[in-house]
């Protein structure tokens, strides 16, 4: 009887025929003989699919850029929490989706590699449809999450550091000059020291940040020089992929409190499209609200209403463009 | 003809190789049976993933391994001639869902990036040399054996042995140095042990 071949024999063999295949650009160039190497164990296959998968992973080093040097980038950001935005990675080519990974905007990194426990230090607020938390933190500050949001808290000594992973929130930050607090959302970072500011990221949406008090520093990923744009009070940043840069643009003080009146628990509208409206009401509550003719979602509507109570604004509207609402179960009509 | 497509490596790199500290922390709490360790288990698991025919109807990529990773276990328990009845009972019944690493618990894309930007520094050289002329200035095995003066066969493993330390860095959540990665395998196995027995006491 043969010995069973130990799992290190295999890994070590596996990655040769990755590199092998990697030097032969395709799996065709080696192919009666890969085929015949897999055939045997039936962990060599396995084996052989984690170190292509390592070659596909490590094929994100490109995103350091041509003079990535390991060493000044242990030496830099080795042992600290946040590398500097200074190694921000151009996107990464993959047939699947394009997305700009960096090393920046101060990602909170304990670089040790014992299983997961270096996240641990990481909490994570979530909020479900129609509710609203506000979360007292450490420092003094508060996040109060929106509707169906999730944040991700992690405070170094450097460093106060949120990702909004999902959703919206509310920060009002308290003043520390030595730790920055910034929130990650998507590729955009917004920078403060002491403020109150909303930020919104909604699945295929621009992210948003409207500035309420102070200012902030509003930074995407991925673009060198003059991408960092200070937003004070009253402003708001749009930043979107399609977008170059930030857009900042000015917001009358009163429009200001009246969008973050969710969180009162209540939405806002001026002049805004019914069906704009209706997709609001959906981010806070199951019931939908729809029009019997597409039409009807073109007319606007101006006011203040409850965020968890669809069939109250559809009722109101009703009243005021003279339409009928008839409720269903999850759903409420608006018609002629 | 078997095989890995890019595009399956691909996948495996984005939804597997980062849960995979994970995955053996859950494997060695659930006690396996003495011939049969957590890297065979891994290997398996991932040829089974490699091998099927399509991964897009796959909603939770980390259900799924942990879920593959027992029933992996459980086939070796049943076809071993000593059969303890008490250790299929516990692992069919050792949730998945509690192990089921939250996403708060993995690193996000940026850190791993920075975890493989850190990684690669620990490479020892040749190695490291050869792996980043591949890699960032994506030459191919021959252009990197006329700038190193080498030849192509050596090239070939340098990169080899690159990829064979980044996954056992990686993958297993261990140091490069052999020495230091015992200590980490140690230190992976008390703790997930004290808590399976507390578990199994509560």
């Amino acid at each position: 009887m043969t010995q069973r071949e130990t799992s290190a024999e295999i890994d070590a063999a596996a990655a040769e025929w990755a590199a092998r295949v990697d030097g032969a650009q395709s799996e065709k160039a080696v192919q009666p003989e890969l085929d015949e190497w897999l055939s045997g164990d039936g962990r060599r296959l396995g084996a052989y699919a984690r170190a292509r998968a390592m070659f596909a992973h490590a094929s994100r080093l490109k995103a350091f850029g041509a003079d990535f040097d390991p060493d000044t980038y242990v030496a830099e950001y080795g042992a600290e929490d946040d590398p500097r935005p200074e190694f921000e990675a151009e996107p990464e080519k993959t047939p699947l989706r394009r997305r700009t990974f960096l090393i920046g905007g101060g990602a909170a990194i304990v670089a040790t590699f014992v299983g997961v426990s270096w996240q641990a230090a990481a909490e994570t607020y979530s909020t479900g449809r129609g509710e609203i938390r506000l979360v007292p933190l450490k420092d003094g500050s508060s996040m109060t999450l929106n509707t169906a949001s999730t944040a991700r808290v992690r405070f170094t000594e450097k460093l106060r550091h949120v990702e909004l992973v999902d959703g919206e929130a509310i920060f009002d930050v308290a003043v520390d000059h030595a730790r920055p607090f910034v929130v990650a959302a998507a590729d955009t970072n917004i920078r403060a020291v002491g403020t109150s500011f909303n930020v919104r990221r909604l699945a295929g949406q621009t992210v948003e940040v409207t500035v309420r008090q102070g200012s902030v520093d509003v930074h995407r990923d991925g673009i060198r020089n003059g991408s960092t744009r200070h937003i004070s009070a009253n402003m708001r940043a749009i930043s979107s992929a399609s977008t170059p840069g930030i857009v900042p643009s000015s917001v009358p003080p009163d429009k200001v409190s009246l969008e973050l009146a969710w969180r009162e628990g209540m939405l806002s509208f001026e002049d805004v499209p019914l069906q704009q409206a209706a997709d609001q009401f959906a981010r806070y509550s199951d019931k939908r609200i729809v029009f019997s003719d597409p039409a009807i979602g073109n007319e606007t509507v101006t006011g203040l209403f409850a965020a968890n109570d669809p069939v109250g604004f559809a009722r109101s509207v009703a009243l005021s463009l003279n339409l009928k609402a008839d409720t269903g179960a999850d759903y409420v009509v608006l018609a002629r | 003809m078997r095989g890995v497509s890019d595009q399956r490596a691909l996948w495996l790199a984005r939804h597997i190789l980062p849960l995979e500290p994970a995955l053996r922390a859950f494997l060695m709490r659930m006690r396996l049976p003495q011939d049969l360790d957590v890297d065979d288990v891994v290997q398996e698991a991932y040829s089974k993933l490699a091998a099927m025919e399509s991964v897009d109807d796959i909603q939770n990529p980390r259900t799924y391994a942990f879920s593959i990773a027992r029933t992996i276990v459980l086939m070796h328990i049943r076809r071993s001639k000593v059969v303890s009845i008490r250790a299929v009972d516990d692992i069919e019944t050792y949730p998945v869902a509690a192990d089921d690493p939250s996403p708060e618990q993995q690193a996000s894309d940026r850190q791993q990036l920075h975890l493989l930007g850190l990684a690669v520094a620990e490479l020892p050289d040749p190695s490291r040399k050869a792996f980043q002329l591949r890699m960032i200035d994506e030459l191919s095995h021959k252009e990197i054996a006329a700038r190193m003066g080498i030849t192509e066969n050596a090239v070939q493993k340098n990169i080899a042995k690159s990829i064979g330390l980044l996954l056992k860095k990686l993958g297993r959540g261990g140091n490069i140095s052999a020495g230091a990665s015992m200590k980490a395998q140690q230190r992976q196995n008390e703790e997930p042990d004290d808590t399976a027995r507390d578990e199994r006491r509560n």
